[in-house]
């Protein structure tokens, strides 16, 4: 039961909350998708649709995006169940550093990978999984890691008492505690490989062909906009309805109660040790060899190991418009960064709140996470197009990109903050107010610790996907330094060592200023509140 | 004679149920105790009488004063649920403390009176402790007293002993008497237990005879 | 110094200009600009470079403060100019090729404009289908790079015509980019549709059963696959640009190498010629056409080649040495006229990719 069903003590404004992230949605999603269509569309767009082409490809994309959400489920989970329940030295490092393959720029994926795996890289389906295996393995760890760490081991005690096998109390108390995290964590993967672009165009071929790379393919190399229009709306047709598929499935009767996150001691047993421990090395080798390769390529030239590419930093391309310092990239990438952040934790924070305060609330929640199926190139031109006259000439202030930032970041953070709200007992609210709080007062009294705690997580993720992010920007022309992202790009995109030396160099640059930011921002939420070893 | 408490024809519900018109009378200093099984609609019956949820009909009067379209916050009515629902992030001081804060105290008076009050329930010296360090049974008096501090005028206690075991149930039931009759305060105390109804109470009830 | 006035006839045929005086010298300076102080945006892709130096005297001269706006990689730009075409997020878009040109122009993304200095121009650039609102600033040629020093060691001799690449000596040797992800792929598939006309298909068939590599990008080709690339590539052949070996040295690390890795094979090589324009709906177009005039200045074009590897499209411009030695001229480059491109882009592609199975 929500404060909001049939109490009486919810605040007058929490009824009202869901209005922002809708007024939100309407204007930075909404407007740009039908400026855009109603723009190019044309009835020819449609013949598109009776395309056989569009059907194989979207029936190969569904199978590629099956397949890499099972992956990212196979490995993720192990590893949340891990990271997120024990407590031990370097947890809160493993935890951050698997979040960095999630914002690593797709160029920067695909070069580690092949600095990885050499020329041998095969392209195709079987990499492409991987890849998005690789890429998505923080959705899982963090979305289901954050319920896991809230799991009364009780229950599980109570299974084993009765008879139930290891795997039996598993299957039937823990998974399905779990499953509202897992199955909103595999819609995100799921959605994230199907519209994937960067890592098709990079590693694919014509088995991973997803809609968005021919959205892309007929925005910008085809400038065929309306073709591209009824693709667009396909594809969020179909995302639609994987989102709707989603909330029904994870809709349960009967749950089991949460209890206040505390992180385990490591168990006694050997045997249960040496699988944690056994877990924990092959998660880190899993995130870290990318890594690893990239840190030894930005150290080493042809003729051996040297600094010259950390020291060329500032010096490439120096006194051109093609702004050499990498100082001025990252300050620009912080910027969009922290604007990201702040707008979409707010946004998303409402979103999330909302869930719990109406009935609109939760629709306004499931419409929040459409903008994870809306593909970069419509996102940018839209925005282009409701943002690019008067009145509304937003392209000469700098604020689309981190506008653009916010809508992709938006969904993440409902995604972070909506179990961790819900898994408050909403009692609480009316203890308060039995004791003499006003709605307002009461409200925060049983929600304000966990908000405090998961809007700081859930605004650091949502820096890290601005950090990484280079699609929908990309498509925004502006002034001043490129993105880090951006920056690395152009580096690969043209001959000698210098390029990729430097480019990896950013690239590992990257890597470490977002494990800064999300340990920083883990520290920060487990402050005051937030996790505490129990004995 | 004024009664602490008095519902006139209240009708409370949820979803597609709906109770009949309850007539309940609780004399000052009272203990009422209400008998009825799991689920029949008593805890509804004390949310409503707390503000927390809505009468479809019917009146809620506490200490003569029609507080039907009163919110909770400002009923004198103290509630102790069945479990002890804390709030995590505050020592158990802060917890006892915190209507007394509502009502104007200084963080540090509240905390003064509430460390008298933890003395009082025998749990002096457990100021300072998280929540989280609490066994079932103080948990459930640390309740009990956070629910006291605010001097409610009436107690409303929904089976605040059916999570902990027998023992120390009956020995709670006991202890909780004396602390109200103590304070002469008036209670309703809902139970599926006859006999912890029969220890705590002066009155004992039948949910389904008021409720029919 | 010359002096270069702009003059507007409104004639019926529409706004020609008119050059009064100096007409063809090669020294032609932006035109300055009697508005005054001024700031001029530039929409260009995220390749453009072009020396600070110059933009700091293009504001001595006349005064207009440049800004330079990036909206990604040129399709990308030109299908956002497309869309905001009459209400432009600037004054100047630079980087529309001849791939893109007849389209851009079919959607009213320029204004009428024609250079003073467009006599200058390299005659084989012009293109009278697009002259009146566009203005050719650079050229490149995208060639097939062969790493010359895998060829001396397998003693195989390196393939010289675009037909040898069929042959079974250069089995599995070979990695181009996907044409419909990658500019210099599509460049190659132009350049194999001007070559063999209606059989081109089958020469791509013929490409496929010797084993050619398709990537999805520039990078995971020449970074990727090619063996001269930096990465552990296998192939020693790469679709790449004829000003790739200059790259190489120019962004080699310290000390810089004597001699490129790689070699050009200066047979069946597309011609992408980059543009300049005036945006419609400009508020400041005097601003606009000094700054159109400025890119094709001497200066500017001396700067090309070293700032963005490509040529400049002035003709009477002394290339740096590092080009003079290193950059292989194309003496017959092939190219299909922009609106035929237009027209049959998306069935080239679907035909290719029925071919290659992508």
């Amino acid at each position: 039961m929500g404060p909001g069903d049939g109490a009486l003590n919810t605040p007058r404004w929490l009824r009202g909350i869901w209005l922002i992230p809708l007024a939100f949605l309407l204007v930075a999603l909404v407007v740009p998708l039908v400026m855009l269509v109603t723009r190019t569309w044309s009835g020819d767009g449609l013949r598109i649709l009776a395309d056989a082409s569009t059907w194989q490809i979207t029936s190969l994309a569904t199978a590629q995006a099956a397949l890499s959400t099972a992956l990212s489920l196979l490995i993720g989970l192990p590893i949340a169940s891990v990271v997120s329940r024990y407590s031990f030295r370097g947890r809160a490092f493993a935890q951050a550093l698997v979040t960095v393959p999630f914002v690593m720029p797709t160029v920067v994926v695909a070069m580690a990978f092949r600095t990885l795996l050499g020329s041998s890289l095969p392209q195709g389906f079987a990499i492409v999984v991987l890849a998005h295996a690789y890429v998505n393995l923080a959705v899982v760890v963090r979305i289901v890691g954050a319920q896991w760490a809230q799991h009364d081991d009780r229950y599980l005690r109570a299974a084993r008492s009765l008879g139930a096998s290891r795997l039996t109390a598993f299957r039937t108390i823990t998974l399905q505690f779990l499953r509202p995290s897992i199955i909103s964590s595999a819609v995100v993967v799921f959605i994230f490989s199907f519209t994937s672009l960067g890592i098709i165009v990079l590693l694919g071929d014509s088995s991973t062909r997803t809609l968005e790379s021919q959205i892309l393919r007929r925005t910008s190399v085809l400038l065929d906009f309306p073709t591209a229009a009824a693709l667009a709306l396909l594809q969020l047709a179909l995302i639609s309805a994987v989102i709707a598929l989603g909330a029904a499935a994870s809709r349960q009767r009967g749950r089991q109660k949460p209890v206040r996150a505390a992180l385990l001691p490591l168990p006694r047993g050997l045997g249960s040790r040496a699988t944690l421990r056994l877990i924990a090395i092959a998660a880190g080798l899993i995130v870290l060899l990318p890594v690893l390769a990239l840190l030894i390529a930005s150290l080493r030239s042809d003729s051996g190991f040297t600094l010259q590419w950390w020291r060329s930093l500032g010096s490439v391309d120096a006194g051109t418009t093609r702004i050499g310092s990498p100082l001025a990239s990252l300050m620009q990438s912080l910027r969009f960064a922290l604007l990201t952040g702040v707008v979409a934790a707010i946004i998303g924070g409402c979103a999330a709140i909302a869930v719990l305060a109406h009935r609109w609330g939760r629709l306004v929640a499931l419409f929040a996470i459409i903008p994870l199926g809306i593909s970069a190139a419509t996102l940018g031109l839209g925005m282009l197009l409701a943002f690019g006259r008067p009145p509304f000439d937003l392209r000469a202030t700098g604020l689309l990109i981190p506008l653009a930032h916010s809508l992709v970041a938006v969904p993440l953070v409902v995604a972070v903050m909506a179990p961790a709200l819900r898994g408050i007992n909403p009692r609480i609210q009316d203890v308060a107010a039995t004791l003499g709080a006003r709605p307002t007062r009461a409200f925060f009294t049983a929600y304000g610790p966990t908000l405090r705690t998961v809007t700081i997580a859930a605004g650091g993720l949502a820096c890290a996907v601005s950090l990484g992010e280079f699609g929908a920007a990309s498509f925004l022309a502006r002034t001043g330094a490129p993105t880090v992202p951006l920056q690395i790009v152009r580096l690969v995109s043209r001959p000698g060592e210098l390029s990729t030396g430097v480019a990896a160099v950013m690239s590992v640059i990257l890597i470490a200023l977002t494990l800064a930011l999300v340990l920083g921002v883990d520290r920060l939420g487990r402050r005051g509140n937030g996790l505490r070893t129990s004995h | 004679m004024d009664f602490a408490l008095r519902t006139d024809r209240l009708v409370v519900g949820y979803d597609d149920w709906e109770s009949g018109a309850i007539d309940l009378r609780v004399g000052p200093g009272m203990i009422t105790a209400i008998l009825g099984p799991s689920g029949c609609g008593k805890s509804t019956l004390l949310s409503t009488i707390a503000g927390i949820r809505p009468a479809l009909s019917g009146a809620v009067i506490v200490d003569g004063v029609d507080v039907t379209q009163v919110p909770a916050h400002e009923r004198t009515v103290g509630m102790v649920f069945q479990e002890p629902l804390l709030f995590p992030n505050y020592d158990v001081a802060r917890n006892v403390g915190y209507g007394l804060e509502r009502q104007g105290f200084s963080r540090s008076q509240a905390r003064a009176r509430a460390l008298e009050l933890l003395e009082w329930v025998g749990l002096a010296g457990f100021g300072d402790r998280s929540v989280d360090e609490l066994s079932g049974g103080q948990a459930q008096r640390v309740a009990l007293v956070r629910a006291l501090a605010p001097q409610p005028a009436v107690l409303l206690l929904d089976e605040p002993f059916s999570a902990l075991d027998v023992d120390l149930r009956q020995r709670l039931a006991q202890e909780v008497s004396e602390l109200l009759r103590d304070r002469g305060v008036a209670a309703v105390h809902v139970t599926h237990d006859p006999a912890e109804a029969a220890a705590i109470a002066d009155d004992v009830l039948n949910f389904g005879d008021i409720s029919a | 110094m010359s002096f270069i006035k702009p003059v507007f006839l409104s004639a019926g045929l529409g706004s020609v200009l008119l050059v009064s005086a100096c007409a063809g010298a090669t020294t032609a300076d932006p035109a300055p600009v009697l508005s005054g102080p001024s700031t001029v945006r530039l929409i260009t892709h995220d390749s453009f470079v072009v020396s600070d130096s110059l933009i700091a005297d293009l504001k001595a001269q006349t005064g207009i403060t440049l800004e330079v706006a990036t909206g990604g990689d040129a399709g990308q730009v030109v299908a956002s100019a497309i869309l905001s075409a009459g209400a432009p997020s600037g004054d100047v878009l630079f980087g529309v090729d001849n791939s893109l040109i007849a389209k851009a122009i079919d959607a009213g993304v320029f204004e009428s404009y024609v250079s003073p200095n467009l006599g200058n121009v390299l005659p084989t650039l012009r293109d009278d289908t697009a002259e009146d609102k566009v203005t050719p600033i650079d050229y490149g040629d995208v060639c097939i790079n062969m790493d010359e020093a895998w060829f001396a060691q397998n003693k195989i001799a390196p393939p010289r015509r675009l037909d040898d690449l069929k042959k079974p000596a250069y089995k599995d040797l070979l990695v181009v980019e996907d044409p419909a992800t990658s500019s210099p792929g599509q460049a190659f598939m132009l350049a194999t549709i001007s070559r063999y006309g209606d059989s081109w298909q089958e020469y791509w068939k013929a490409l496929r059963d010797n084993g050619v590599k398709v990537a999805g990008s520039w990078s995971e080709a020449y970074e990727g696959s090619y063996t001269a690339g930096g990465g552990n590539g296998d192939r020693p052949l790469v679709v790449s640009y004829a000003t790739s070996p200059p790259a190489e040295i120019v962004y080699a690390a310290d000390p810089k190498p004597t001699k490129p890795y790689s070699a050009v094979m200066t047979d069946g090589c597309y011609r992408q010629v980059e543009y300049a324009g005036v945006l419609a709906g400009t508020k400041n177009p005097a601003g606009a056409q000094t700054v159109v005039n400025w890119l094709l200045s001497p200066a500017v074009q001396a700067d090309v080649p070293l700032s963005m590897f490509v040529f400049p499209a002035l003709a009477g411009v002394i290339p740096p040495k590092v080009f003079a030695d290193f950059a292989a001229p194309v003496k017959e480059p092939l190219q299909i006229p922009s609106r035929e491109v237009a027209e049959k882009q998306t069935q080239w592609l679907d035909e290719w990719g029925q071919v290659m199975g992508r």
